[in-house]
């Protein structure tokens, strides 16, 4: 056990010179971590970064063998990070040395340095986990639970997506917020407002590998809408006399995709159902009305729609078909799949999308009247 | 007493004489008897000789003969002497020489349990068990008087087997006390006891008992039969004929049960197996053993079903603690380490880093250093038994710790395996665990869980080649019984236990029964 170092993260960036990929790890130093005895107690940091470089991911990972002194140990890895640049340029290759390995697991998260390298965002400690490849992974998790925005796929899903037809693969990104130099040295985690802190952003598209496009924010979650990945979130509502001043949270939703045909040509219907609760109101609304109730649902089916339409309409036009209506269209009516399979290239962006939403406010929270309306 | 207590008259007895000499018989000249009987125990200063001489002629001598120290002296003095000496007038006056044997019988000794003996090796034992000899000049015979006595320990609570809601009494080194405590707990005539006595030169007395009835003929023909083949010069404890009757003697697994509880020998007696008692330990055996049963506790019985039913479970769960817990530790940081949860795998690794050991050579360290405290606390005067605790505490602790040698975390292996050695019930069944526990650790730093897989695969290969007195080792689970299961892992309320084995018997019946019928029609 004391002959390895676990390696976290794995961080893989485009390289002009020495080799075609340069390749960032991430490893602990596990008396760090713990604390407690074994500690040296913050005299060292609790990861160490090692990049080298190489025309091929294994022999680039050897060749970190020249830096560290132990074995490396791949198992735990939590994330595979791949910088801006390579992801442009296509990442179709790389995952071969990360399924044949039996070392590497189907678990770690892609995620996508955005506007960086894998090895910038690497080398940003962070307070409160004292691993920054966790750091990362949770960050991404959590607030795609809670925000509804960004998505963490296992290495294993993004690969069934990347190399079936009728879908297309996304990822999370993550940018550093503020200098990246500062982040790298231990006393960035010791103020209360780090210099550099690691932000979870942005949903990449893909296109055969390639990093298509970064979408943020409504247009993100517009695509999480369809593709039935959003846990909760909130959307904001507008009432007689302020916009955006009722503040709903999504608790569930369900979406059933269907394919129909229509002629020959495919076209697709969406069916959104969600439920939630009113989580604040900021104006005089009488929320205990049925009727007022009835127009927030209209209100939340409409912002719903709209984001959803949003998204389709930008994957159409980088035609990437994140939200798998090619493989809807094979699930449901095999036989048109295998005729149109070919052209669906062209056949996506001119897919017809038939969206039909469903909200239901199920409750309106421990108070029934707001400040104002009294 | 409804058994025979004096061992004189069992044939087994007559084998060992006859290995050295023929019967020898008692000489009727009593000086001839007294002159051999003083060359055989060349004078020993325990031997006591009473001489007295009556009849109408005062011909007739008459000596009794007793060890010092064997016997209950009160016994000797009110029983034999006094109604020798009171007697003695009467027989004075009236009894003739050739009537005195028998007027001794009938009238003179008031001792209830008196009996005859005519050969010379008999009289021998009888004086060596502490009973009085009475001989009588003139005559080939002796009377021999039952008033064995000596110090004994007194019943006390058990000291190796407690608990905490039951009986507290528990064997004592007399066998004789041994057989009471048992029998006043079974009062049924069906309850037998048979002895047999052992050892060619300790002679000791050693008693089988059994329930006619309920424990199956064979059972009892072979206990019997594996006692009466021992040949050996002496028994001392209840080891010595386990070893001697024992099916397969290279297992590490123990193939028979010893207890100082009387409740516990009750209930085995009762569930139809053999109690088998020997005269100066406070252990018996119990015979056939399946492995399941060193996981019972008699308390199991005493207690509500639930609780005995989770404690047993538990018991199985800490014997498998204390055979495979360091093997199990050995694997995972030394082959497996990709099965650790990541915060574990973080956390063992910073404890492990600086350790100057490979896992192996710390939980051996560790495990010999275990057995030396474990050995050391037996083996010590109590008085010193405070330094055990004391140095024990700094070389299993957080002194080896801090020295760097040892990691916490095989501290905590180590605790753990060691505390559960102790909380299986059985004191022998803990024994092959401690044995395997090291094979299994080899098995474990060469192969980890691969290695330690084909390790248990043999053990359990090897359990399953076992049987007690012809009874399968692993029996319920193999051959497997459904009904038994009842009182196996867990133990059932008494009533549904009864109800399941109720319908049983009515299955058994009716299927006989169906048997019977298609016989008949066929």
């Amino acid at each position: 056990m004391d002959d390895f170092s676990i390696v976290t993260a794995l961080g893989i960036d485009k390289a002009e010179e020495e080799g075609r990929y340069e390749v960032t790890i991430e490893l602990v130093n596990p008396a760090e971590v713990v604390g407690g005895e074994q500690s040296t107690s913050g005299r060292a940091s609790t990861t160490t970064i090692y990049s080298a470089k190489g025309d091929t991911l294994i022999s680039a990972i050897r060749r970190v063998s020249q830096q560290t002194p132990r074995e490396i140990f791949f198992p735990y890895t939590q994330t595979v990070i791949f910088g801006e640049e390579l992801a442009r340029s296509g990442i179709e290759d790389i995952f071969d040395l990360l399924e044949r390995n039996q070392e590497f697991r189907s678990t770690p998260r892609v995620l996508i340095a955005k506007d960086n390298s894998a090895k910038n965002i690497l080398s940003i400690l962070s307070p409160l986990e004292k691993i920054p490849a966790q750091k990362l992974v949770k960050t991404s998790k959590v607030s795609g639970q809670s925000l509804g925005e960004t998505l963490p796929v296992k290495i294993m899903e993004f690969v069934k997506k990347m190399t079936s037809d009728g879908i297309e693969p996304l990822a999370s990104g993550v940018s550093i917020l503020g200098q990246s130099e500062d982040g790298e040295s231990t006393t960035n985690i010791e103020q209360t407002t780090p210099n550099s802190l690691i932000k979870s952003e942005g949903l990449a598209i893909f296109k055969k590998g390639k990093l298509m496009r970064w979408i943020d924010r409504e247009e993100a979650r517009g695509i999480l809408w369809v593709i039935n990945k959003i846990d909760s979130t909130i959307v904001n509502l507008s009432c007689e006399q302020k916009t955006n001043a009722i503040s709903f949270n999504v608790t569930d939703t369900r979406t059933s995709l269907r394919a129909t045909e229509a002629n020959g040509t495919p076209s697709i219907d969406i069916h959104v159902k969600q439920e939630g609760e009113i989580e604040e109101v900021l104006c005089k609304m009488d929320i205990s009305n049925r009727d007022k109730l009835e127009q927030l649902e209209k209100q939340i089916e409409d912002n719903t729609k709209q984001e959803i339409e949003r998204a389709i309409q930008i994957a159409k036009e980088e035609n990437s078909d994140v939200f798998g209506f090619g493989q809807v269209i094979n699930r449901g009516n095999p036989k048109l799949w295998r005729e149109i399979k070919k052209d669906y290239n062209d056949i996506f962006p001119e897919m017809e999308v038939k969206i039909k939403v469903d909200a239901y406010v199920m409750k309106t929270g421990m108070k029934t009247k707001s400040y104002n309306q009294e | 007493m409804s058994f025979n207590w004096n061992p004189f008259h069992k044939k087994k007895q007559e084998n060992h004489v006859s290995d050295k000499q023929k019967v020898s018989h008692i000489s009727k000249d009593i000086s001839q008897n007294l002159k051999k009987l003083l060359e055989e125990f060349e004078d020993s200063s325990e031997i006591v000789i009473r001489e007295l001489n009556t009849g109408i002629n005062k011909d007739i001598r008459i000596v009794s003969i007793y060890m010092d120290g064997l016997v209950d002296q009160t016994l000797v003095n009110e029983f034999i002497m006094e109604s020798l000496m009171l007697n003695k007038s009467e027989f004075d006056k009236y009894t003739p020489k050739e009537d005195v044997f028998n007027d001794l019988r009938m009238n003179a000794l008031t001792l209830s349990n008196i009996k005859v003996i005519n050969d010379w090796d008999s009289l021998v034992l009888a004086i060596l068990s502490g009973n009085t000899v009475i001989m009588i000049d003139g005559w080939n015979e002796v009377f021999n008087g039952e008033t064995q006595g000596w110090e004994e320990r007194s019943i006390q609570e058990p000291t190796s087997q407690t608990v905490i809601r039951g009986p507290k009494d528990s064997f004592t080194e007399s066998l004789r006390v041994n057989v009471t405590l048992i029998r006043k707990r079974i009062k049924n005539a069906n309850l037998r006891l048979e002895n047999i006595e052992i050892g060619k030169v300790s002679r000791t007395n050693v008693a089988f008992m059994y329930i006619q009835g309920i424990a199956t003929d064979e059972l009892v023909k072979e206990v019997r039969n594996r006692l009466e083949k021992i040949e050996t010069d002496s028994i001392i404890e209840s080891g010595n004929i386990e070893e001697f009757i024992q099916d397969q003697t290279s297992t590490p697994f123990p193939q028979l049960i010893n207890s100082e509880r009387p409740d516990a020998a009750v209930g085995n007696l009762l569930e139809g197996r053999v109690v088998i008692l020997i005269d100066g330990t406070p252990f018996v055996l119990i015979a056939p053993a399946t492995f399941f049963q060193f996981f019972q506790s008699p308390e199991d019985y005493y207690q509500r079903a639930d609780i005995a039913s989770l404690l047993r479970l538990l018991r199985f769960f800490v014997f498998f603690i204390s055979l495979f817990a360091p093997s199990i530790y050995i694997s995972l940081t030394t082959f497996h380490q990709e099965m650790l949860p990541f915060p574990l795998l973080i956390n063992l690794a910073a404890q492990r880093e600086g350790v100057p050991f490979p896992a192996f050579f710390e939980a051996l360290i560790m495990e010999i250093t275990f057995e030396i405290l474990r050995e050391a606390g037996v083996r010590m005067p109590r008085a010193v038994g405070q330094a055990v605790s004391i140095v024990g505490a700094i070389v299993i602790g957080e002194a080896a710790v801090q020295a760097g040698i040892i990691s916490p975390a095989m501290v905590i292996v180590v605790g753990i395996t060691a505390i559960s050695s102790f909380a299986v019930p059985s004191f022998s069944i803990g024994i092959p665990a401690r044995i395997l526990r090291f094979i299994l650790m080899i098995s474990a730093a060469t192969a980890g869980f691969y290695g330690m897989t084909l390790l248990v695969i043999l053990i359990i290969g090897h359990m399953n080649s076992l049987r007690s007195f012809g009874v399968p080792y692993l029996e319920p689970l193999s051959p497997f019984n459904l009904t038994a299961q009842a009182d196996t892992f867990i133990r059932l309320p008494k009533k549904l236990e009864q109800k399941i084995i109720m319908k049983r018997d009515n299955t058994v019946k009716k299927a006989n029964q169906l048997n019977k019928d298609g016989d008949t029609n066929g």
